[in-house]
C-alpha cells in the first residue's frame, strides 16, 4: 500500500546547497503548535506546490513530504483540517513539551523528508 | 635615491645608500615622518608587505605636493630648481613598538658647502598633506590645500586599508592626532574625482571567461553581474571555476581592485590578482547572501537579520571555528537570528543563534523519536562557549 504523504513546502531561504532546514517542520508561534501540510491524499506533490504558489501566491522551491507513520513514530498526531481548502491538515505539537523538545521532532521529521528527496520540485528548481 | 635616480624603499629596514660622495657630502637620514599603523594585522607590531607599497605612493605624493607648493610660492619660475626631488627619498628604517610604528626617514646629502635647501618643501608638503587629511575628517574644504590632481594619489595610497584599520600621524599643529581612514581616504578621492579604487574581496560564481583578453564575468552573491580583467597568473583557477559552472558553479573568493562611485556602488572591478575556490558552505558568503534579506522575507513575515548583527557573528565565526572542522548549514529564523544546524544519519545538533545577544542555544536530538540528548545555552563572547559547540559537533561527525 502506497504510503500516505503529508506535503510540506520548503522557502527559498531555506535551502543551502540543496538541504532545507528543520524549521521547515517547525511551527513558528503564530502557528499556535499546529504546522500546516496537505494531505497527500486529496492533493499530489505538484498540486500542493501549484495551489501553494498560484492561489496563496507564496513562494516555494518544492515539496516535501513525510509520512503519516513517520509523523505517529514521533510521538506526534496530524488531523484533516479542511476549512480554509480541502487538502489542508495540521501537525499537532501541542503535547510537545518545551523548544528543545520541538526543534528535536522538527529534525527528526525534516531527516526522515531528506532521505524521501523532493517529492516535487519545479522544472527549473531541478 | 640611488645613482640611477630612482626612489627605493628599503623594506628591509636598513639604510642601503649607493652613491658616493662627490663634494665632501655624505649622506644622513633625518625622520621625515612616524606614522602609527592601528589594526589587527599591526598587532604584532609587523608590516604586510602588501601595505608597505602604500608608503612608495606616500613618497611620490609628498615630492608632488612639495613641487606644487614651490610653484606656488615662487610665481615667477615655472620650474622647480635642477635637482630638487633628487635629494629626497623615503626608506623604512625600523618597526617600532606600538601598533606597528614604521619610522620613515627622508634620506638625504649633507654637505656644510651645499645646504640642503630643499628640504623646507618636503616638511612642508608633508604638514600639507596632513592638514587635508585633518581637514576632510573635519568636514572642512580643501580646495585651498591641495589642488584636485594631487588626490588622486590617495586612490593609491591606503588602497589596502581593512574597515577596521586605520594610520594615525602626528597633527602637524602639535596638537592631537590625523586619523587616515578608509573614510578619510574616499573623502578626499571624491573631492577630485567621481569614484574611487580600493582592494577588496569579493565573493560569487564566475560565468564567463575570456581568455584572448583575460577577463572574466563574475556574478556576485547579492546578483550583481561585472566583468573585469584578471592577471594572467590567476587564468588557471579561472578556467578551472569557469569548467565546474553550471546553474551554481562554485564559489570564489576574488581578491581584485574594486571601483566604487560616492554612494558607494560597486560600477566596476580590475586587476583581479587572486582567486580561491570556496567551499559550499563558505560562511562569509553565506553571511553575504543573508544580508540581501529583507523584513517580510518570509512570506510577507519574518525579520531580516540585522547587518551588524550578521557581520558580528562571520567575526566571531572567523576568529573561533577551526578550519578542520565540518562547516554548517546557516538559515535564517523567523526572528531575525540565525540556525546553524549539523546532522548525520543517526542525531543532529541544532543551533539556534541570537546575533543580538551573542548566545546559541545548542540541543543535541536524535533521529529515531525525535528524542533530545541534551540541551545548552552558551555564551559566543567566550570562548568556552565556542570550545563546548566544537566538542559537540566533534562527537556528533565521530559518531560519539
Amino acid at each position: 500500500m502506497p504510503a500516505h504523504l503529508l506535503h510540506r513546502q520548503v522557502h527559498p531561504s531555506w535551502i543551502q546547497q540543496g538541504r532545507f532546514t528543520s524549521q521547515t517542520f517547525a511551527p513558528t508561534p503564530k502557528d499556535e503548535r499546529l504546522l500546516s501540510v496537505n494531505d497527500g491524499k486529496v492533493m499530489t506533490a505538484a498540486e500542493s506546490f501549484e495551489h501553494f504558489t498560484t492561489v496563496l501566491l507564496r513562494k516555494s522551491v518544492g515539496v516535501v513530504s513525510v509520512t503519516s507513520d513517520e509523523v505517529h513514530q514521533l510521538g506526534l498526531t496530524w488531523a484533516n483540517d479542511p476549512q480554509p481548502y480541502p487538502a489542508h491538515a495540521v501537525i499537532d505539537f501541542n503535547r510537545v513539551l518545551g523548544k528543545a523538545e520541538l526543534k528535536a521532532k522538527a529534525s527528526a521529521l525534516a531527516e526522515a523528508a531528506r532521505q524521501r528527496g523532493f517529492t516535487y520540485q519545479p522544472q527549473q528548481a531541478q | 635615491m640611488d645613482s640611477e635616480g630612482r626612489r627605493s624603499l628599503n623594506v628591509a629596514g636598513r639604510i642601503g645608500f649607493r652613491s658616493p660622495a662627490r663634494t665632501g657630502a655624505f649622506q644622513v637620514k633625518t625622520e621625515f615622518i612616524k606614522p602609527r599603523l592601528v589594526g589587527k594585522r599591526f598587532e604584532e607590531h609587523s608590516i604586510p608587505v602588501e601595505v608597505l607599497k602604500d608608503w612608495a605612493v606616500f613618497e611620490d605624493l609628498i615630492v608632488e605636493t612639495a613641487r606644487w607648493l614651490y610653484k606656488v610660492e615662487n610665481h615667477d619660475r615655472q620650474r622647480v630648481p635642477r635637482g630638487f626631488s633628487e635629494g629626497f627619498a623615503l626608506h623604512l628604517s625600523a618597526v617600532e613598538e606600538g601598533s606597528a610604528v614604521p619610522a620613515i626617514d627622508r634620506v638625504h646629502m649633507h654637505s656644510q658647502l651645499f645646504p640642503d635647501a630643499n628640504a623646507v618643501w618636503f616638511d612642508k608638503a608633508r604638514d600639507r598633506v596632513l592638514q587635508a587629511i585633518e581637514a576632510v575628517n573635519k568636514g572642512l574644504p580643501i580646495a585651498d590645500l591641495l589642488p584636485s590632481f594631487l588626490l588622486s594619489y590617495f586612490d593609491r595610497f591606503g588602497r589596502s586599508l581593512r574597515e577596521s584599520e586605520h594610520i594615525e600621524f602626528a597633527a602637524p599643529s602639535g596638537l592631537g592626532k590625523v586619523i587616515y581612514d578608509i573614510r578619510a581616504r574616499r573623502a578626499l578621492i571624491l573631492q577630485g574625482a567621481p569614484e574611487y579604487r580600493q582592494e577588496e574581496r569579493l565573493r560569487g560564481v564566475i560565468s564567463e571567461v575570456d581568455a584572448r583578453k583575460k577577463k572574466l564575468t563574475i556574478e556576485l552573491i547579492g546578483g550583481q553581474r561585472l566583468e573585469g580583467g584578471y592577471l594572467k597568473e590567476v587564468h588557471e583557477e579561472a578556467s578551472a571555476a569557469l569548467s565546474d559552472y553550471v546553474q551554481n558553479g562554485p564559489l570564489v573568493l576574488i581578491e581584485c581592485v574594486s571601483v566604487r562611485n560616492k554612494q558607494e556602488s560597486l560600477t566596476a572591478i580590475e586587476s583581479i590578482s587572486r582567486i580561491e575556490r570556496l567551499d559550499p558552505l563558505d560562511v562569509s558568503a553565506r553571511i553575504e547572501a543573508l544580508m540581501q534579506l529583507n523584513d517580510g522575507w518570509l512570506d510577507g513575515e519574518g525579520h531580516a537579520p540585522s547587518v551588524d548583527g550578521l557581520r558580528w557573528f562571520r567575526d566571531a565565526w572567523l576568529d573561533n571555528w577551526a578550519e578542520d572542522m565540518p562547516l554548517p548549514f546557516l538559515y535564517p529564523t523567523p526572528d531575525g537570528n540565525l540556525q546553524a544546524e549539523w546532522s548525520n544519519d543517526l542525531a543532529a545538533v541544532t543551533a539556534e543563534i541570537d546575533i543580538e545577544e551573542h548566545s546559541m542555544a545548542v540541543v543535541v536530538s536524535q533521529h529515531v523519536g525525535g528524542k533530545v540528548l541534551s540541551e545548552l545555552l552558551l555564551s559566543l563572547d567566550e570562548d568556552h562557549g565556542w570550545q563546548t559547540l566544537v566538542e559537540i559537533v566533534g562527537d556528533l561527525i565521530s559518531g560519539s
